[in-house]
């Protein structure tokens, strides 16, 4: 019985810590309390170096070039969380960006509660309320290209991906990817496999050491903070990988080749000016695809190696020209 | 004169409700084997635990060569040369006998490693020092527990101890292992010139080996007087505080139906071995039958298998003249029969219940101690409770108090309380005096005895030839699962007896005296 | 009223509150350290979890789960079959629920709402069934059968959610919403707290009533505490285990659908966030003693609204909880050690005071 109780007592230590994200310090309180304040409440947590981090870096872009004040609200992919952090955020800011599709109810139902703050919801499609401008972006598009640099590097004529989840909006990845890389070559195998997780680096190295087993050189990383781990394995297994949400080349740029970025921070950072300014169509969704410059591509700094030449780039180019020409049609998930 | 080694002077100790010592002044000599005996929860473990340092003495001074000693923890008490093997033994039993040995003060290699050779090189020296037959590499659980024991006792003698103190030490051991102890202690005093000091409850054992005998009760000492001096009467009337005396027991002349018979029945024990070969016999209301045997031969299955807790592989069951088909625990009890069971704390009690809970079991879905199904009906199984308690004479501060607290006679009594109260007809009683002391026994044959004269039918295993020779009617023998002879008593003597139990001599079934 | 107080294990009380304390003046010192001021934060913390009706509403609305979970897992553990499957079988519950309500739309809210929460305590109920019987018929041990059981259930109802069952509304990895005959209704202002902790009370007080006052409750205890001197006694221990795991499932089962009935108003991939442990944690803080379930349930409650308000207020990290937590945690394992300490100790003081008036 003791040596029992003592057992689930580590069970529930592990548990808890799967809940527990790592932080930073985050409240940037200026001086002045007559600062517009925004609150960006997002779903996991910050540190993913990705997804929810792009968000940060467009809220502290404001700060420094508008002069705004912010505050974070993590809620760490504890659903119980999203009402209270909305609810706190709400209370706090007149305008909240609001990142992470997991938002979907809660949002509207909060939106109405608060008809003075201005929503931006980001990773989602909500029309029809007022002060709610949602964000989405095409990462079909910018996945394509993705797809298409993929296959133009691979030597086993393999590539891969790991997906954070099986959900709507990663499979918007995976078939802009498949798409993309069949583009340029019909024959070409992709492998997909989904974490089930975002937060976890070692499910991320996992499955990227099983999809580099079964002879892809190459894997997209759609994982937030576990395609860390993919990352990883492309180091250990000398293998390539392509990062997401933001150029994540400087992480290790050896193996990273290039990221297919979503400019989450720079969507928010323009609407944010455009709610100041008083530009805003109420109540719309407003798309980012490659037209837009919402995605594309990354490929690092100059100083980094550079695995993509600059015949593939051009080519590249070429490929987004025909997307927003409408020449190409990217196939889509939702 | 003898030189004095301890002196305990005015040693008191309060527990919480409970003064366990009370101005107890014990001297100890040197070189002697001193005999602590009293009854259970008459203050001698505690009176130990506070020389080996375990409890601090609510008051009081001790004295170790005429020195005042403070003793505030076990390792004091291992500096002064103070060992105490307690009653259930604290080894670890994946490890080696060696690592054991040596465990608290590991010889050590490069300062942090234990140094393994060093140690089974240590244990292999100890044990020859001291004529102990023990291979230090074997593993703790691969024991026997009387070289279990043996292994305390180099443990204690590793740590350097001058004093050893043992707690109960016959309690788990066979009498082949009580001796072969006896003759270790013996020795450790005539050739090493240690000082023993053994705790116990057993009279014969304290007339067999001690020097000097002190008698505790009610957590005083009565008194200290050399054994030669000492008999079992003398001793058990100090212990007890009035003259106990086996005497014969009113028995009513109870002449009854049979009531319980068993035909050719087969078991196995838990490795699926058979323990139980075709045992016969029958049992009459108002008689005690008493199986002796030497333990192990199929006793205990022998219980189960009547109370329906191991599974009647072959044979034929009557309970009044009726087959029994459906075996079970639940039914057996429905058809009136009660069980004292042979370990109370494995079987007949949960030690983490209340008195209460402990003497509900079996009422718990009868009326009217259940009301509208299952609305324990707590008035009423308190007043039955606190009828218990006074009845039979449970010692406890009241009824919500956890039965691991009360002593082991006073544990046995909530078992016999309990079965007793149903009033069965038949009651299947198992070693019902095993580890309780004087007075809690001779009340307990008392309460047999009138359940038999009352009519019921009784069915009495123990171990101990004295009890069924006192309590029986009738005695079966029972020897390898198979019954080798059936006596009325009075006809027949111990040394009979023991051949039979032993299998060397056999009358078969053929004597059934129907 | 003495009678009462007779049963309480008053020296565990104190060693556990004990154990409390010293891992909030651990968690102070990490305050200090971090350059915090424990006074602000533990203000905050304690504000943040009772300040304000909106606050202990979502304190309360927090408990919901925990209470449930704990009782299940108090209940399981007194019987002596451990329950470490709560979360798969919260996560089944809430499907099944979220399964009603999306299926019998038309139903009116007296029929639909009972129908939903017995239904998620069914399939709650089966889904610990499983691993009991091969516990009682098979032996195999069911810590490691529940906690493997966890796992399906979370993987089983991902893939529902995410094909046949998923929402065509926005991106979502959930059901379509619950008909709205379904919703429970919201009792303060943007909290999630609802009705449920109505239902709730009601089934702490039948399981409360069950486990210490009937000849059920009397038999799940000896079972779990002597399996032997139940069987001995005629209680027929695997159907009892049997019982008490399904009990225990259909409590967990039926957090899930409070989950889903009451605050998403739709089944989502990652509903809980560990509740059944948070659960478990109280039930063991409690000592499976269902008074204590509710209490440390809402202690553990507070704890967490309370430390996501600390955060937003003073920027301490929320995961500090987690460290006092831990802390708890590890005080409970040692805890047999620690009471013993703790009595020790009064005693050489009582000895020395004795001592004293002595001298």
């Amino acid at each position: 019985m003791k040596r029992k109780v003592a057992i689930l007592l580590v069970f529930i230590l592990m548990a808890s810590t799967i809940f527990t994200g790592c932080s930073s310090s985050k409240t940037q309180n200026g001086d002045s309390s007559e600062k517009t304040k925004v609150a960006l409440v997002i779903a996991g947590g910050l540190g993913d170096r990705s997804f929810y981090d792009s968000a940060h870096e467009g809220v502290e872009k404001a700060k420094q070039d508008l002069g705004i004040e912010y505050k974070v609200y993590e809620c760490r992919n504890d659903a119980s969380l999203y009402n209270d952090q909305l609810v706190q955020a709400s209370q706090y800011a007149s305008i909240v960006a609001v990142v992470g599709y997991e938002f979907y109810d809660v949002v509207q139902e909060i939106a109405k509660e608060f008809p003075e703050v201005y929503y931006i919801y980001v990773d989602n499609e909500i029309e029809g309320i007022d002060n709610l401008i949602t964000i989405s972006y095409a990462e079909n598009e910018g996945s394509f290209l993705a797809g298409a640099l993929a296959a133009m590097l691979t030597k086993t004529n393999t590539i891969g991906m790991v997906g954070g989840m099986d959900i709507p909006v990663i499979r918007n990845f995976q078939v802009g990817y498949e798409a993309g890389a069949k583009y340029i070559n019909k024959d070409i195998k992709v492998e997909t496999i989904f974490a089930e997780d975002f937060e976890d680096p070692a499910k991320g190295k996992e499955c990227a050491t099983a999809i580099y087993s079964r002879g892809a050189d190459i894997i997209f990383q759609v994982a937030g903070k576990t395609g860390e781990g993919v990352f990883e394995a492309a180091k250990e297994q000398g293998k390539y990988a392509i990062g997401v949400d933001t150029d994540q080349r400087y992480i290790n740029p050896d193996v990273i080749v290039a990221s297919m970025v979503k400019k989450v921070g720079q969507s928010i950072y323009d609407t944010i000016i455009k709610i100041q300014n008083n530009e805003i169509e109420k109540g719309k969704v407003i798309y980012y695809g490659l037209k837009e410059d919402g995605v594309g591509l990354g490929y690092g700094t100059d100083d980094m190696k550079q695995f993509v030449t600059d015949d593939m780039k051009a080519k590249l180019d070429e490929i987004k020209e025909m997307i927003v020409n409408g020449e190409i049609e990217v196939p889509t998930a939702k | 004169m003898a030189e004095k080694l301890i002196e305990l002077k005015n040693i008191s100790k309060q527990f919480p409700g409970v003064l366990a010592n009370s101005n107890v002044n014990l001297t100890i000599n040197k070189g002697e084997i001193h005999a602590i005996i009293g009854e259970n929860g008459a203050g001698k473990t505690t009176l130990m635990n506070i020389l080996y340092g375990l409890y601090e003495p609510t008051q009081g001074e001790i004295f170790i060569d005429g020195k005042k000693a403070v003793i505030k923890s076990p390792l004091d008490a291992i500096k002064q040369g103070i060992g105490m093997v307690h009653q259930h033994f604290m080894l670890l039993p994946s490890l080696s006998v060696a690592e054991n040995v040596v465990l608290g003060s590991e010889p050590k290699k490069k300062k942090f490693f234990m140094d393994y050779d060093k140690a089974i090189e240590i244990t292999k020296n100890l044990a020859q020092k001291y004529g102990f037959k023990v291979d230090p590499r074997e593993k703790i659980e691969a024991l026997s527990v009387g070289v279990q024991q043996r292994v305390e006792i180099l443990k204690v003698l590793y740590r350097g101890a001058d004093i050893l103190i043992l707690d109960e030490p016959t309690a788990v051991l066979t009498p082949q292992e009580t001796d072969e102890l006896f003759n270790v202690i013996r020795k450790l005093v005539s050739d090493m010139n240690k000082t023993v000091i053994i705790i116990t409850h057993k009279l014969q054992e304290v007339l067999a080996i001690s020097d000097r005998v002190s008698v505790m009760r009610q957590g005083k000492l009565i008194g200290t007087l050399p054994t030669q001096q000492a008999d079992a009467k003398i001793l058990t009337e100090m212990m007890v505080g009035k003259e106990v005396l086996f005497h014969d027991l009113h028995r009513e002349k109870v002449s009854g139906e049979k009531v319980l018979e068993v035909k050719d029945i087969k078991a196995k024990d838990n490795r699926g071995l058979t323990v139980l070969n075709g045992v016969s016999f029958s049992l009459r209301a108002g008689e005690i039958l008493g199986v002796a045997g030497v333990e192990g031969n199929g006793q205990s299955e022998l219980v189960e298998v009547l109370t329906g807790l191991r599974n009647l592989e072959d044979g034929d069951y009557f309970i009044n003249g009726k087959k029994i088909t459906d075996v079970n625990p639940s039914n057996m009890r429905n058809l009136g029969i009660s069980h004292v069971p042979e370990d109370r704390l494995t079987m007949g009690l949960s030690k983490e219940a209340s008195l209460w809970e402990n003497l509900l079991m079996g009422l718990q879905h009868k009326k009217p101690f259940v009301v509208k199904k299952i609305h324990l009906n707590k008035k009423k199984i308190f007043e039955r409770t606190d009828n218990l308690i006074k009845e039979y004479d449970i010692r406890a501060i009241d009824r919500y108090m956890k039965v691991k607290k009360l002593s082991g006679g006073n544990m046995q009594k909530v078992v016999i309380a309990r079965e007793f109260s149903f009033d069965s007809p038949i009651l299947i009683i198992a070693q019902p005096t095993r580890g309780v002391d004087v007075g809690a026994t001779e009340f307990i044959h008392n309460q047999i005895m009138r359940k038999r004269n009352e009519g019921a039918a009784i069915l009495l295993v123990s171990a101990e030839l004295d009890e069924i020779m006192r309590l029986s009617d009738r005695i079966i023998t029972i020897y390898e699962g198979s019954i080798t002879g059936e006596f009325k008593n009075k006809e027949v003597t111990k040394q009979t007896l023991g051949l039979y139990m032993t299998g060397k001599q056999n009358k078969l079934k053929g004597s059934e005296d129907n | 009223m003495r009678e009462a107080m007779k049963k309480i294990n008053l020296s565990y009380i104190i060693s556990l509150a004990l154990s409390i304390f010293v891992a909030l003046i651990i968690g102070a010192l990490i305050m200090l350290i971090n350059g915090k001021s424990p006074f602000i934060g533990y203000s905050a913390l304690f504000s943040g979890a009772f300040g304000s009706k909106y606050n202990l509403a979502t304190t309360f609305a927090k408990t919901v789960p925990l209470v449930l979970t704990g009782l299940g897992t108090a209940i399981s553990f007194r019987s002596g079959i451990f329950n470490i499957g709560g979360e798969g079988q919260l996560y089944l519950g809430a499907f099944a629920a979220a399964y009603i309500g999306i299926t019998f739309t038309s139903l009116p809210f007296f029929i639909g709402i009972p129908l939903a929460i017995i239904f998620g305590a069914l399939v709650g109920g089966l889904y610990a069934f499983l691993p009991g019987i091969l516990k009682v018929k098979y032996k195999i041990d069911e810590v490691i059968t529940t906690i493997m059981l966890n796992t399906v259930a979370v993987l089983f109802t991902s893939f529902l959610v995410n094909y046949p069952f998923a929402t065509t509304q926005g991106k979502m990895n959930g059901t379509e919403i619950i008909a709205q005959s379904y919703h429970l209704r919201r009792l303060v202002k943007l909290s999630t707290l609802n009705t449920s902790i109505f239902f709730m009370s009601f089934i702490a007080i039948v399981i409360y009533y069950l486990m210490e006052k009937t000849s059920i409750g009397y038999d799940f205890k000896m079972v779990g505490q002597n399996r032997m001197f139940a069987r001995y006694g005629g209680i027929n221990d695997k159907k009892q285990m049997l019982i008490a795991m399904v009990i225990s499932g259909a409590l967990c089962g039926m957090a899930g659908v409070f989950e889903v009935l009451g605050v998403h108003y739709r089944f989502l991939q990652s509903i809980s966030p560990g509740y059944a442990w948070d659960g478990m944690l109280a039930s063991l803080m409690a000592k499976n003693n269902p008074v204590g379930v509710v209490l440390m349930a809402i202690f553990l409650g507070a704890l967490k609204t309370g430390s996501v308000s600390m955060e937003n207020a003073t920027s301490i990290p929320s995961e500090l909880v987690m460290v006092i937590q831990a802390i708890i945690v590890l005080f409970i394992a040692g805890e047999a050690g620690f009471k013993d300490k703790f009595v020790l100790l009064n005693i050489k003081r009582k000895s020395k005071k004795a001592g004293e008036t002595n001298a």
